[in-house]
This record gives C-alpha cells, sequence and structure tokens, in this order.
C-alpha cells in the first residue's frame, strides 16, 4: 500500500471514540504527573504501562503516547511557576519561564509554553511519518553482524552520554544485559543464574524492573528526604491573559527551527529533551535581535526550550520503531509496553504491523491537538497539581507500582522484583547511575546476544565477520567515537 | 565529590563480575546442540563478565586520579561534607511496611491491605490528620480497584472480602 494510503488509513483508525478517549486520558494523565516536581514523564509511562495490558495494542500505545506527550510539557508547569522543573526536559524552561512569573506573567508563559510544546510536538510527529518508513526499509536488510553493532553501538551511546561520568552509564548498561542474561538460554533453554529457582527460569520481566527503577525508586527518595509540607507552593491566581495570536506569530520562526532541532537531538540515541531544550535555548539566543533579555523573562527562551523538548517526543520513537534503540528511558518504557502487546519494535514492525505503526503515527499528531485543547480549557487547573505535596503523592505511587507489578502476570514474584529493583534504582541514583543504560541493556541485551552467537556460529569463531560487514564496522566505529569522544574532549577541557 | 563509597563500589562490582565469570562455570552445556557451535551459553556471562570486572578497575583508576589531582586535604573535606548519611531507621520503617503489605497482598485482598498499607505510609510520611487519612486510605485503593478489576478486566485479589 503506497505511504500515503497508510498515513490515511492510520487517521481513520485513530479518529475512533475509544481512540481518542484513550489519548485524553493519557494527555490528563500525562499532564497532571509531569506537573507534580520531580515525577519524570518516564515514571508516568511506567506507571500507565499496566493499565494497557487488557486494551488493545493500538488504544493501549496511543493512550501512553498521550502521557508521554503530556508528562513532557506538564514538567513546564512547575517550573515556569515554582522554578522546579516538573522533568529534567523543563529545566531550561525556568530560565525564563521564572522571570516572567516574577513579572506577573505566569499565564503568559504558561500559554506561550503550551503553544510552543504542541507546534514541537507536531513537527516531529511530521518528521517521524515521513522519515521512519524509509529508515525501516534500510534496516530491514540488516543481518546478524549488522545487528550486534547496532544493539551495540545502541547501548555504547547511551551509556556514555547518561549520567555524569562515562564509566557508570558503561556498568550500568552491563548490569543491565546481565539481568538479561538471567533465565532460559534462548538456543539450548539451559538454565542459566536461575540458583534453582523455577520462578526465575522466565528471567527478569521488564515491566517489574522498569516501575522499579523508574517509580519505585523515586518514592523511596522521597521518603528518605525530608518532606517540606508545602514550602514552595504556588499561591497566586494565575492571570487569564491568554496569549496573543499576534505574540504567537511573532516566535513562529523560533518556535518552528527549535522544534526541528529537537526532533534531530531526539534522533540521536542517548540525546532527550534536556539536550534538545538548551541547545534550542543558546540557538534562539544566539539569533534572537534581543539576546540580552535571554535570562530576564524572554518569551521567546520559554518558546524555544518548550518547543525543543516536545519535538523529541517523535525523534526518539525514530530509531525506536524502525531499529528498536529506545534513545531514551521513556522510549525504553515503551518498548516494554510495544512487547507486552505483542509487538516487537525493529523494522519488521512495520511488515507485520504496518497499520498500527502508521495509527501511532497519526495518534502522535492527534496527541499534540488534544494537549493544545486540554492545556487551553484546563491549565489553572493543572498548575495546581504542582501544589500536591509528596507525602501523599509517594504512598499512592507505590501502591500504583504494587498493582502494576502484580498485574503483569499475576504473581508475587514481579512485586518482589520490583521492590529490589526500587532498592537497587534508590542506591544507583544516589551514587548517580544513571537508570537508563540498565533498561536499554536489559531490553537490548538479548538481541546482543542472540545476534553475537548467530554471527560467530556463521563465521566458525572468526571475529572479522564484523569488520567485514560494512554497516557492521560502521557501527562499531561509531561505538568506539561515542565511548572516546567524552574522553578525548574531558581532556582538552583539562588542558585549556 | 569522590567518596570513600566509589571505592568499595567498585570492589563490589568488581567480585560481581568476577562471580558471574566464574558461576558461568556451571551452566550445563548441550552438546547435541552446542556441537557444532563455537559459543555455548557460557560464553555471553563470561564476556559480560569479564567486561564488568574490566569496567570495575576503570571506576576505581578515575576515582584514583581524582583524589591524585585534589589537594589532599580537600579530599578529606569532601567525606566530611558528604551529603545527609542515610537515614536507617526511616528504610526499616518502609521496608517494614512494604513486606507487611507484600505477605497481606493476596490473604487479605487487594482492598483491605491496601487500605491498612496507605494508612501505615501516610502516618509514617507525616499525615495526623485523622480525616485526611481515613479518605485517602479508603478511596485510593478503591478507585484503583475500581479502574483495574472492573474497567480493565484485570484481577487483583478479592481475599477477605468477596463482592
Amino acid at each position: 500500500m503506497p505511504f500515503v494510503e497508510q498515513l490515511a488509513q492510520g487517521f481513520v483508525d485513530i479518529f475512533h471514540l475509544s481512540n481518542i478517549l484513550a489519548i485524553t486520558i493519557g494527555v490528563l494523565t500525562g499532564i497532571s504527573v509531569g506537573a507534580l516536581p520531580g515525577l519524570t514523564a518516564t515514571m508516568a509511562v511506567a506507571i500507565m504501562t499496566p493499565i494497557t495490558f487488557s486494551l488493545s495494542p493500538d488504544i493501549g500505545i496511543n493512550l501512553l503516547l498521550g502521557v508521554f506527550v503530556g508528562g513532557i510539557y506538564g514538567g513546564s508547569i512547575p517550573a515556569i511557576l515554582l522554578r522546579t522543573p516538573g522533568t529534567p526536559s523543563a529545566i531550561a524552561t525556568l530560565l525564563d519561564g521564572y522571570p516572567m512569573t516574577q513579572k506577573g506573567q505566569a499565564g503568559q508563559a504558561l500559554y506561550m509554553a503550551l503553544f510552543a510544546s504542541v507546534c514541537g510536538g507536531i513537527i516531529s510527529a511530521l518528521v517521524l511519518m515521513t522519515v521512519a518508513p524509509q529508515l525501516a526499509k534500510v534496516a530491514l536488510k540488516f543481518g546478524p553482524a549488522e545487528y550486534f553493532g547496532l544493539t551495540i553501538f545502541g547501548i555504547s551511546i547511551i551509556s556514555s552520554v547518561a549520567g555524569k561520568r562515562m564509566v557508570k552509564g558503561l556498568i550500568t548498561g552491563i548490569f543491565g544485559i546481565l539481568l538479561s542474561i538471567v533465565g532460559m538460554d534462548w538456543v539450548t533453554g539451559v538454565p542459566r543464574f536461575t540458583f534453582g529457582s523455577t520462578d526465575m527460569l522466565g528471567g527478569f520481566s521488564l515491566i517489574p524492573v522498569l516501575i522499579g527503577v523508574f517509580a519505585a525508586s523515586e518514592v523511596f527518595h522521597q521518603t528518605q528526604h525530608t518532606i517540606v509540607k508545602g514550602a514552595t507552593a504556588f499561591r497566586a491566581q494565575i492571570d487569564k491573559t491568554y496569549i496573543r495570536f499576534r505574540e504567537m506569530k511573532q516566535y513562529l520562526v523560533t518556535i518552528i527551527r527549535s522544534g526541528l532541532i529537537g526532533t534531530f537531538i531526539g534522533i540521536v540515541p542517548g540525546t532527550g529533551g534536556p539536550i534538545a531544550a538548551f541547545l534550542a535555548y543558546s540557538e534562539a539566543k544566539r539569533f534572537s535581535k534581543h539576546p540580552e533579555k535571554f535570562g530576564k523573562g524572554a518569551p521567546e527562551g520559554v518558546a524555544a526550550a518548550e518547543s525543543a523538548n516536545n519535538a523529541t517526543t517523535g525523534g526518539t520513537l525514530v530509531p525506536m520503531l524502525t531499529l528498536g534503540i529506545p534513545g531514551d528511558a521513556v522510549t525504553a518504557v515503551l518498548v516494554g509496553a510495544f512487547m507486552i502487546q505483542g509487538l516487537q519494535p525493529g523494522p519488521l514492525l512495520f511488515v507485520q504491523h504496518g497499520r498500527t505503526v502508521f495509527a501511532l503515527f497519526a495518534g502522535l499528531f492527534v496527541a499534540n491537538i488534544i494537549l493544545f485543547i486540554i492545556g487551553v480549557l484546563g491549565l489553572r487547573y493543572f498548575a495546581k497539581a504542582a501544589n500536591v505535596p509528596s507525602r501523599i503523592q509517594a504512598p499512592i505511587i507505590l501502591l500504583l507500582c504494587f498493582v502494576g507489578s502484580y498485574t503483569v502476570a499475576n504473581s508475587m514474584v514481579d512485586v518482589g522484583m520490583m521492590l529490589a529493583m526500587g532498592v537497587v534504582g534508590y542506591f544507583m541514583r544516589k551514587y548517580e547511575f544513571p537508570g537508563a543504560p540498565l533498561v536499554i541493556g536489559l531490553i537490548l541485551g538479548p538481541i546482543v546476544e542472540k545476534s553475537l552467537r548467530q554471527s560467530l556460529t556463521t563465521s566458525h569463531g572468526d571475529w572479522m565477520i564484523f569488520l567485514q560487514s560494512p554497516i557492521c564496522a560502521i557501527f562499531l566505529f561509531l561505538t568506539c567515537v561515542s565511548i572516546l569522544w567524552p574522553i578525548i574532549k574531558q581532556r582538552r577541557e583539562r588542558r585549556k | 565529590m569522590i567518596k570513600k563509597e566509589e571505592y568499595y563500589i567498585s570492589i563490589l562490582l568488581c567480585v560481581f563480575g568476577l562471580f558471574v565469570f566464574f558461576w558461568s562455570n556451571n551452566i550445563p552445556l548441550m552438546v547435541a546442540v552446542e556441537k557444532g557451535s563455537v559459543v555455548n551459553a557460557r560464553f555471553f556471562p563470561k564476556l559480560m563478565g569479564s567486561t564488568m570486572v574490566f569496567l570495575s578497575f576503570i571506576m576505581a583508576f578515575e576515582n584514583f586520579l581524582q583524589q591524585r589531582s585534589r589537594v589532599s586535604e580537600e579530599f578529606g573535606k569532601d567525606d566530611a561534607e558528604k551529603e545527609e548519611g542515610e537515614k536507617w531507621g526511616r528504610w526499616a520503617v518502609l521496608g517494614l511496611i512494604c513486606i507487611i503489605y507484600y505477605f497481606l497482598f493476596q490473604p487479605l485482598g487487594f482492598l483491605l491491605s491496601s487500605f491498612l498499607f496507605i494508612l501505615a505510609l501516610l502516618i509514617f510520611l507525616g499525615t495526623r490528620k485523622w480525616y485526611a487519612l481515613l479518605f485517602l486510605s479508603a478511596l485510593v485503593p478503591f478507585c484503583i480497584y475500581i479502574l483495574f478489576n472492573t474497567i480493565l478486566g484485570a484481577y487483583l485479589p478479592e481475599g477477605l472480602l468477596y463482592f
């Protein structure tokens, strides 16, 4: 079926009441969770994933896309009102958002953030629709050696850029791969590291690990640190001034440029919202006629940061859908949700479940439109969500963690796994080990092992097979670059 | 910030990597299947175990370099200024609440056990108003139960309350 017809079919599929309702619920939940300081979009998607188990793939995945889009936007609300970013992606937003609030322009800042987020999201959805199917066609030609190179590159780049120290990211990535080894060997069926337990034959379930690392660990962190009772609560009334169309038009070029930056940054695995937002912000400042106003409450700064961070939503979906490589923590969680629905992200997804993929493209587009409508109608109420104290949030989230892990297989083993990974996640966070490489290692570990063993079996143990394939050799070269570049850069900076 | 704990973590990771490497020898080999294959079920765990050992050395070496590049008194100050220590008392209470909930989840059922769980956590985290405690402890599990059991058709244990 030609591309345009497939896309049209995707939009026809998405305009069902159930899909629209699912996206709306997703966006509402995403904004609410994102607006709570400290709770990330990743956590929102992780908590909502178990809810999608009993839904059809179209509805379930679109609900999570709504959460993703809403969650990234929601982070800007406390950044603007309280100077506390709801999600890491919103750190750049507070640079100008909070000064606008101090000047009594909180409403304008919030509406500018909303408009820019929606534009950024739509730009990224359009890029996703056009780039992803073409990339999937190329990826279809990959053999085991190419897949080995690709997955190794995916893990290494995410591990090397996540966190403050590269070695810690790499250790976490290897730890994730080691977790993926537990259970039955996929070739011979022999148990590995199960220590005689039949419960562990299936290995570590992805969803309890995700919930443990990204949600339970956050609750443990909140309970271990002094909970301030509403000290930063936003008490002022948000003014009713909607941002005028003229003002929106004035910043349209900035928004489009930032949207494109965000989308392409999002496509590169291991980057994500915070990097995109800061890059777009500095570019907006460079191109601005009034760069001196940046940092003092310039709406343009808010527009650039928000357009870029929401544009990463579509960007990060490109490598995830086409290559099966999750580019960041949120897409790693989404991979888990896909797998629960029986969908394996990668080029074959376009062949086997093409209709679902195009419905998903349309879903991302529609999610941004719904975000705009919900944002305009309910912005003042979402702002109140930022005031919910963490002593109330924490028990509710922990209860959802228990329920979410239990409903994967109605098994208490999964709940135990979630709690254990929550404790591991807490200490990882304390000692600055990033969480995303662990999950990505767990997801990609089986693919790395499978492709490595297949390739070496074909070549009778000759490792040169990986250099004989040009694509694999390029990926391995990029892997070396991704590991060595931060070291070289650090040395150069030290010398300076 | 360089902490002494960083060295202990490197040692722990090294021991973990060595454990994976040597324990891999206990993985049974299926000669019939793996006869023609160069790489068997032990190969990948050994490779990853040794990579972990290598990375733990790198981490320890990096710590050493960072330590050396600083003035020795500054290093001491870092240790003294380290962030507030682990609140083991809070961990113990939280752990106890989670473990009790874990074991009561199925026998008591979701609604009853979750009511007690939320109540205990709210009190632990500082909520003192009795009406807020009762309202939240009853409402939150009830809403989640309706969402999962009734709307989504997922099973949550009924335990003592059959309906």
